[in-house]
């Protein structure tokens, strides 16, 4: 029974690995030949693409998504967790409604608000800039949400009483108590938002119009454009732009999974 | 559980699957944008110089000064073609932005609806132009600050570059007459001619065209057949029948799409043509194997196209005109914002690398791209005498003389309408299933054509 259960993971394991496989072994070819059939051993090429993917500023690329995406996490953790915990354990005036306006913004398609998220951005000033792709987490509606859940369900009411009682500030009380017990949760979102925001494509397509602020996604999808698509060289960099996200989620694995579990069995 | 488990546990799973769905969505977005950038396939460059293709209202290049913005995606083209122009202009700044073809209209409608960046130099590519022309965004450059004169460029690329008002808003980066890439050991080897002028003579009409083919599948006991697949045939047969049929929002389908959808499926019946859809893996690989004896190709295609996908196929191409007519296969129309505040300097560059003699030698030494503007061939005959870039890969035939001898005489401009890129995407949608299912007749065809565009413009009356 054992070896049946091994058997199915290891064969689980193999379908999904295969994809990245693929992808690296894709991006050791010329183009043409990956239409030839799967390539299942390496090629030759890989020099070839990375000098094709490195010759056009990849680097820079490369950095402006970092830049995009730490950030965006940074800002869309710090505010999110803000409102969740407010949201989550405070009584005020309009609290249900505040909660109910997080809900019903998660239900706005971002395509709707576009044209006019871009209008706000070139009146801020900061057109053409990373920006507009940073700030969007700013308010971050899954994430508000999120935390209301994780911090309603992870800290008990009674331990926030004690902390008063005792004379903790408030703000004490969130630094001291409430963000240590909730760093699965934080770990949880700063995974999402930060792939999230490393794959994002619509927004740096429309705000972005200098190649010198490129994130790698538009990057990506500009490569080898003209009249023949370097599939291999899109392989190439889609390797060297998946492995930061890999790593980090398997860094982040332990704390991510109890984050994904927390609240959904409560004991 | 009770009630409030349940409802705490779905509070918990809804945000998640909501997630999982909108990172899916991200996911589908970014494959289908990187789909088939090539399949939009424009010809390159342009040309032509002369001094009636209108010069910038300042007499002397130097005095003009400015930054012009560019929305491209053949870097390589402006890479080379800047330090040129700057020669002639050095105090006009060219920044180029790099767009992907299939996102261009996207990223541009954006723009001008949120008033930010918008480029001076537009480029409208073949699967876009009649929208793009629609959009009432370019100046027209028949007057001041431009003074184009149309009787500058060849007759037949007119339509290609104005708007429905008549206005001529563009100029076309590049000629792209199309005529068919053949396999000269095939052609040898079944009709005992590899020469293009004795291949014209068997098939100077698609009956005989057919004829030909039923021939060449029985000799080669099915392993030869005319076309790699449907859609190669009817991009051909689509481009070739040029009628106007768009008025306002009159669209006579069946004008447009009853003939060439007749002679396909005649074609089809026959047995000529192959399984294979445009631009697909299967498709590209049937270069090289000669499983195929013709391919649609224009100006642009031995480059990107033929030596591309069979880069061993040295020596064994050859080049010959489709039956009955030319055709026009992709084609990029250059136009000016009509909001830039640098016009001058906008036009500058763009007379200069589409035009001018300079910018149209420059670009046809170097890219393969042939200008519209007529003088320009006048005036550099030898170059088009002398041996282009593949013409050794084609078995040492002169590509540049036989399109302008051979093919471009023939040639007609289709007007451009906004339900141009509508009909392109009910084709490439319908030919497959046509492939798939033989009893799909002509004329239920035509039919579910029709259903199928109404469908996706829902505003036309359709005929």
């Amino acid at each position: 029974m054992k070896a049946l259960v091994w058997i199915c993971l290891i064969v689980i394991s193999l379908l999904s690995l295969f994809p990245f496989y693929i992808m690296i072994v894709m991006s050791t070819h010329v183009t043409e030949d990956l239409f030839k059939g799967i390539p299942i051993l390496p090629g030759d090429y890989l020099g070839q693409n990375l000098h094709t993917v490195l010759r056009s500023d990849f680097l820079r690329v490369y950095g402006n998504s970092l830049t995009v995406s730490v950030a965006a996490v940074a800002i869309a953790v710090m505010t999110s967790t803000l409102v969740g915990y407010a949201v989550a354990k405070f009584e005020f005036r309009g609290r249900k409604w505040l909660q109910l306006f997080v809900i019903l913004t998660m239900m706005v398609p971002t395509q709707v608000g576009l044209i006019g998220y871009i209008i706000e951005m070139r009146h801020l000033g900061v057109g053409n800039t990373l920006w507009p792709v940073i700030l969007v987490w700013a308010a971050f509606p899954f994430g508000g949400f999120f935390m209301i859940q994780f911090i309603r369900d992870s800290i008990p009411n009674d331990l926030l009483e004690c902390a008063r009682i005792d004379g903790c500030s408030e703000p004490g009380i969130f630094w001291r108590i409430v963000l240590p017990i909730i760093k699965p949760g934080l770990a949880t979102l700063a995974t999402l938002v930060f792939l999230w925001s490393w794959n994002n494509y619509l927004l740096p397509l429309v705000t972005i119009n200098k190649a010198t602020w490129y994130t790698l996604p538009v990057f990506i999808s500009n490569l080898g454009i003209v009249h023949r698509t370097d599939y291999a060289a899109r392989m190439a960099a889609l390797t060297m732009a998946t492995i930061p996200v890999l790593l980090l989620f398997l860094l982040g694995s332990r704390t991510f999974m109890k984050g994904l579990t927390a609240g959904a069995v409560k004991g | 559980m009770n009630k409030n488990k349940v409802s705490k546990w779905l509070a918990g799973v809804l945000p998640l699957t909501l997630l999982a769905g909108s990172l899916a969505a991200c996911g589908s977005g970014n494959s289908d944008s990187s789909a088939s950038p090539s399949s939009a396939s424009p010809a390159a460059s342009s040309g032509g110089a002369s001094a009636s293709a209108s010069a910038p209202a300042s007499t002397d290049p130097t005095q003009l000064s400015g930054t012009i913005k560019v929305w491209d995606w053949d870097e390589a083209f402006d890479k080379g073609m800047i330090p040129e122009f700057n020669k002639k202009y050095p105090n006009v700044k060219v920044e180029v932005t790099v767009v992907n073809p299939n996102d261009y209209l996207q990223k541009l409608q954006s723009g001008i609806a949120s008033g930010s960046d918008v480029p001076d130099v537009i480029l409208g590519e073949e699967a876009y132009r009649g929208k793009l022309f629609d959009l009432d965004v370019l100046d027209n450059l028949e007057q001041a600050p431009y003074n184009f004169d149309r009787n500058s460029v060849m007759d037949y690329t007119i339509p290609f570059i104005s708007n429905s008002k008549g206005q001529v808003v563009a100029v076309d980066q590049a000629i792209t007459p199309a005529g068919f890439a053949y396999r000269r050991d095939l052609a040898k080897q079944y009709w005992g001619t590899d020469d293009p002028a004795e291949l014209e003579k068997l098939i100077p009409t698609w009956d005989a065209f057919i004829a030909k083919g039923t021939e060449l599948k029985e000799k080669s006991g099915g392993k030869v057949l005319m076309f790699p697949g449907l859609g190669d045939a009817l991009l051909v047969l689509r481009n070739q029948n040029v009628v106007s049929y768009v008025n306002g929002s009159d669209v006579d389908l069946t004008a447009k799409m009853k003939k060439p959808i007749d002679t396909l499926f005649q074609m089809r019946d026959a047995g000529i043509l192959g399984k294979n859809e445009l631009w697909t893996p299967a498709w590209s690989a049937s270069m090289a194997k000669g499983e195929f004896m013709f391919y649609p190709m224009a100006p642009w295609g031995p480059k990107w196209h033929i030596s591309a996908n069979d880069p061993e196929g040295k020596g064994r191409w050859g080049l010959v005109k489709a039956p009955e007519s030319g055709f026009a296969r992709g084609g990029t129309a250059i136009g000016i914002y009509k909001d830039s505040k640098v016009k001058e300097a906008a036009w500058a560059y763009v007379n200069f690398a589409y035009q001018s003699e300079e910018g149209s030698l420059f670009s046809f030494k170097n890219f393969g791209n042939m200008t519209s503007n007529k003088k320009f061939y006048e005036d550099q005959k030898a170059v088009f005498d002398a041996p282009g870039a593949y013409d050794e890969f084609f078995g040492g035939e002169n590509l540049a003389r036989y399109y302008l001898d051979k093919i471009v005489p023939d040639m007609k401009g289709a007007p451009q309408s906004k339900y141009d890129s509508v009909v392109d995407s009910v084709m490439n949608a319908l030919y497959p299933l046509w492939t798939k299912d033989a009893s799909i007749k002509a004329d239920a065809a035509l039919e579910k054509f029709k259903t199928e565009f109404k469908n996706k413009a829902p505003d036309a009356n359709v005929k």
